[in-house]
């Protein structure tokens, strides 16, 4: 197999593909990262041009409690010391402690991680035990004490702090390198004998050095802060002016009764905010490129309106219709959706039509990465950011629905329309019982006095005892978890179930056992059913209809016996030819060429490079989808009547 | 866990340069002025023996309950922290709570509204009151609501309270709680923002939260439900960053003078009272790797994931 293009669902997630293209939203997020430069740089330049701009020496006394002049920029304190001297000599203070600090932890993390995962045994069992001590004592508390004992000065300040500091960074980027050690490179390099510093060197603190720039940031961040602390608390160097002990002094003095605390509590306060708010946010930047996971997902981060229903008694009427009066079709024409924010875009689905008429199971087959699980999302209004449905039209009862518009889908789900997840092992609440989780799904339709009766129908048409239906989801098997989500989906008796991937986690014999109940369970409804599958046999064991999807398009679309027996379409036919078991064939075969990339599909048909039988104008134009009583094909060669 | 507490209780002063005693005894000491006084604390502490055989001494007496004798105020150090570990524990407790229900809450309010205006500006907001020192933030409120406007106390004391009595003391001792409390929550809420922000973040990408959409819930219903996910890491980072907060309650105390634990220890370090720096920090550490040990004890109670996991 291919490498799997982006576009269709990995296996597990029911979410929207994801784009391939970078979302504006990093940029958004590069600003306060530059903003955060700017702010540590000033604090960084006051420090160091504190000699020339300071006018003054910092630790010379002169009149009490000055107000703001020209030779004082900040006035004085109360025993007359320059406050302005004071704020940019304290900044340096800062600097070097947050600095070398930040250096000193951030060496012995990196030594102890990597030691710990090159080396493993007793080191990394004894140093991470220290590390799960010193996080959980109190911080600040411990600093104390060792301050205490370790005298006050700059560099004991340091020392202190650095002993503490280490342990944080240490956890995490062990965790980081222990995923970089199964990664097979790093093993085959270990296997061969490479020296470990080599190993260490040359694989691994590449490969973690995101993670260690955003852990120094941090780093500096809490030494920072910490040195503020300790020296308001009266343990900073007592031969050096900080931020912390301006603040100790003023506190100590009660600066905010003599009105002085504009000038001598703000500047030094605000300084310490600004450089301590610039590294957070220089932190935000980086921590986001080390971790893309940070980034966009498909729920929230949009509205979702609320929908307002009048479907009130429509469930009893329904219910009550079921068997006597023969329900319209449920039709979708004209879908087109698409990826991605600059050209060119990506077409997941094109111009795609489909009807299901009621109690009709329809069969939507095709490759991953063909399109039909952005047509499932789409009905579904799930398509997520930087995706939408260009256009796209479902007509139900007479009633119509754009589905470009979010509002509109969303009257739909579930009620209308139901859905049954690729993987619906994670599509239920993994802390919520079962029970509690259909009713739940009941209760958006009808009377509230119905509800819980409703739940229990549903569910124990799916052969979920009253016993099992008070469990959690774990506490059941997947087949059981299954059929507890097509009970979700079936309880408002929907028009159209779409099931999307729905069996594939389970084994061949649950597989059928469940497609076998779901299409059940459809046909009592009279819901029609759309079986999302790339899987041919299995879909044709249950299927009235088949319909071949191929780049976003719909290639061939017929009734069961037709498509398996007399395919036209040559696609459908390398499919078949797939599975020798349906058409007699000898041997099976996989469909040579690769899954075309929708970003550069080839001029003409989809399938020309592919195809066995394509002639020189399949190179120029696209096939149309031709109507030939029940079956329909788009091939210009052998579709032709 | 607690022993290595112990071990560093131990070990500290007697690593530190000069001999134990110079810091046991401060010469400025009122009990030190005496020879005789001098000889009896120097016999309390055994410092005349073995280093291994103090240490078996220590432990013993710590398993007594016994912490030495405060050098500053002649008292046991035992009683000085029961008067004022309540304090502490009310203030940090009551803090935490506040801090992580509002935390959370608009920490899972900015994930699910990711991106938008107002979530960047949550974030803006949170950052720079993250950033600002503890004793900033105390002090900024202690003037305004407390100098400028004369609203609450400007110290909070035991001593105040003592007088009044029923409803009076009550009322009394939350008007001294709120200030202190509430620095110790503008401090602590940032963390607690981020952890439910990411939380909520990572639970909104699970398939059930899709499903819930797909099921047609109401987005209010959908939030619950990541919610509902969300709120375990949450309280655990909450409960894990406890002694973050206690070391923050310290300065905070210091700021309001109010009597705990943590203005216990600032008071000692001035007055370099060793046994009772000592003594604090071992009561804390104790407290808060128990409050540790609990959290570990009862998540896997609450957390169902973690059995799904286990089981996958
Ligand atoms: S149109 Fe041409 S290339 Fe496309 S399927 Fe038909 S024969 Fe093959």
């Amino acid at each position: 197999m291919t490498e799997p293009i982006l576009l269709d669902l990995a296996p597990g997630s029911l979410s929207a593909p994801k784009p391939t293209s970078e979302t504006p939203r990093r940029d958004r997020l590069a600003g306060p990262a530059k903003v955060g430069l700017g702010l540590v740089g000033l604090v960084v330049i006051m420090a160091a041009a504190a000699p020339i701009v300071a006018r003054s020496d910092p630790s010379k006394t002169g009149i009490p409690f000055g107000h703001p002049s020209r030779s004082h920029l900040l006035g004085t304190d109360d025993v007359g010391h320059d406050l302005w001297a004071q704020l940019l000599y304290g900044a340096r203070v800062s600097v070097l402690v947050g600095f070398v600090t930040a250096c000193i932890s951030l060496a012995i993390a990196l030594f102890v991680s990597l030691v710990a995962v090159y080396r493993r045994g007793w080191f990394e069992t004894i140093a991470f035990r220290v590390v799960d001590l010193t996080l959980v004592l109190p911080f600040l508390i411990l600093v104390i004490v060792v301050a205490v004992f370790v005298g006050r000065s700059t560099f004991a300040t340091i020392l202190v702090l650095s002993c503490v500091l280490w342990a944080r960074p240490a956890r995490v980027l062990r965790a980081t390198a222990m995923r970089l050690r199964e990664a097979p490179h790093v093993m085959v390099a270990m296997a061969s004998g490479a020296p470990g510093g080599w190993v260490i060197r040359r694989h691994l603190l590449a490969r973690i050095a995101p993670q260690a720039v955003a852990q120094f940031v941090r780093l500096v961040n809490f030494a920072v802060l910490s040195e503020a602390s300790l020296a308001f608390l009266g343990l900073g160097d007592p031969g050096r002016i900080s931020w912390g002990t301006t603040l100790y002094f003023a506190n100590a003095r009660s600066a905010f009764l003599t009105g002085a605390w504009m000038w001598w509590i703000l500047p030094p306060a605000v300084g310490l905010t600004l450089l301590s708010s610039g590294l957070a946010l220089i932190g935000f930047g980086v921590e986001e490129r080390a971790d893309p996971r940070l980034r966009s997902s498909p729920i929230g981060g949009q509205s979702l309106r609320r929908v307002r229903s009048q479907h009130g008694e429509v469930i009893a009427r329904r219910s009550a219709d079921v068997g006597r009066r023969p329900l319209g079709a449920v039709e979708l024409s004209g879908l087109v959706v698409e990826y991605g924010l600059d050209e060119p875009r990506l077409r997941a689905v094109d111009n795609v039509a489909l009807t299901v008429e009621a109690s009709w199971v329809v069969g939507l087959i095709g490759e991953s990465g063909c399109g039909k699980s952005s047509l499932a999302s789409a009905l579904m209004g799930l398509i997520a950011r930087p995706g939408r449905v260009l256009e796209g039209r479902l007509v139900v009862d007479e009633a119509e629905y754009d589905l470009s518009q979010r509002e509109s889908v969303a009257t739909l789900r579930g009620r209308t329309l139901g859905l049954i997840p690729q993987s619906s092992m994670n599509a239920l609440n993994p802390s919520q019982r079962v029970f509690d989780q259909v009713v739940e799904a009941a209760a958006i339709v009808g009377s509230a006095a119905s509800v819980r009766a409703r739940a229990h129908d549903a569910l124990a048409a799916l052969r979920i005892t009253t016993a099992e239906r008070h469990r959690f989801p774990h506490e059941l098997s997947g087949g059981q978890r299954q059929r507890v989500v097509i009970a979700m989906a079936m309880v408002n008796y929907p028009r159209l179930v779409i099931a999307d991937e729905a069996t594939s986690g389970l084994d061949p014999l649950t597989q059928i056992e469940v497609l076998r109940e779901l299409t059940q369970r459809c046909a009592a409804q009279s819901s029609g059913l759309l079986l999302i599958s790339h899987d041919l046999p299995l879909v044709a064991k249950v299927a009235d209809r088949i319909a071949v999807m191929y780049a976003g398009r719909i290639v061939e679309e017929g009734p069961t016996t037709t498509i398996l027996n007399e395919p036209i379409h040559p696609y459908t036919i390398a499919l078949l030819g797939a599975y020798p078991r349906l058409n007699g064939g000898a041997t099976a075969q996989s469909i040579a060429g690769d899954v075309p990339d929708l970003r550069r599909l080839p001029p003409g048909c989809a399938f020309q490079p592919r195809c066995a039988y394509a002639e020189a104008r399949c190179a120029n134009h696209v096939p149309e989808l031709v109507v030939t009583g029940p079956h329909a094909v788009a091939c210009m060669v052998r579709g032709q009547p | 866990m607690l022993f290595v507490a112990i071990v560093v209780n131990f070990t500290l002063p007697r690593l530190a340069p000069g001999s134990a005693a110079d810091y046991l005894l401060p010469p400025e000491s009122a009990v030190a002025r005496s020879a005789g006084e001098r000889l009896k604390v120097l016999r309390q502490f055994g410092l005349q023996r073995s280093l291994p055989e103090q240490f078996v001494r220590y432990v013993v007496r710590l398993a007594h309950g016994d912490l030495l004798v405060s050098v500053r105020y002649g008292r046991p150090v035992r009683t000085l922290l029961a008067e004022r570990l309540p304090w502490t524990l009310l203030l940090v407790g009551s803090s935490l709570i506040v801090a992580l229900l509002m935390g959370s809450a608009i920490g899972f309010a900015a994930a699910w509204r990711r991106g938008s205006p107002r979530d960047i500006g949550s974030m803006v907001v949170v950052i720079l009151f993250d950033s600002m020192p503890v004793f900033f933030v105390g002090m900024m409120l202690l003037f305004f609501f407390s100098v400028k406007l004369r609203w609450l106390p400007l110290f909070g004391a035991v001593n105040f309270v003592h007088r009044a009595s029923g409803f009076a003391a009550v009322r009394e001792v939350l008007r001294r709680l709120i200030l202190p409390a509430g620095t110790l929550v503008l401090a602590q809420i940032g963390s607690v923002y981020l952890a439910a922000r990411s939380a909520m973040v990572g639970e909104l990408r699970e398939d059930y939260v899709t499903f819930a959409v797909a099921k047609g819930l109401p987005p209010r219903a959908v939030r619950a439900h990541a919610r509902r996910n969300s709120l375990l890491p949450v309280v655990t980072i909450g409960l894990v960053s406890l002694g973050t907060l206690v070391g923050g309650a310290t300065v905070v105390e210091t700021v309001f003078s109010y009597p705990g634990v943590g203005r216990l220890v600032y008071d000692s370090v001035l007055a370099r009272d060793y046994p009772v720096i000592q003594g604090a920090f071992f009561v804390l550490a104790v407290t808060v790797i128990l409050c540790n040990l609990v959290a570990d004890l009862i998540t896997p109670f609450v957390d169902r994931r973690a059995m799904r996991r286990s089981e996958s």
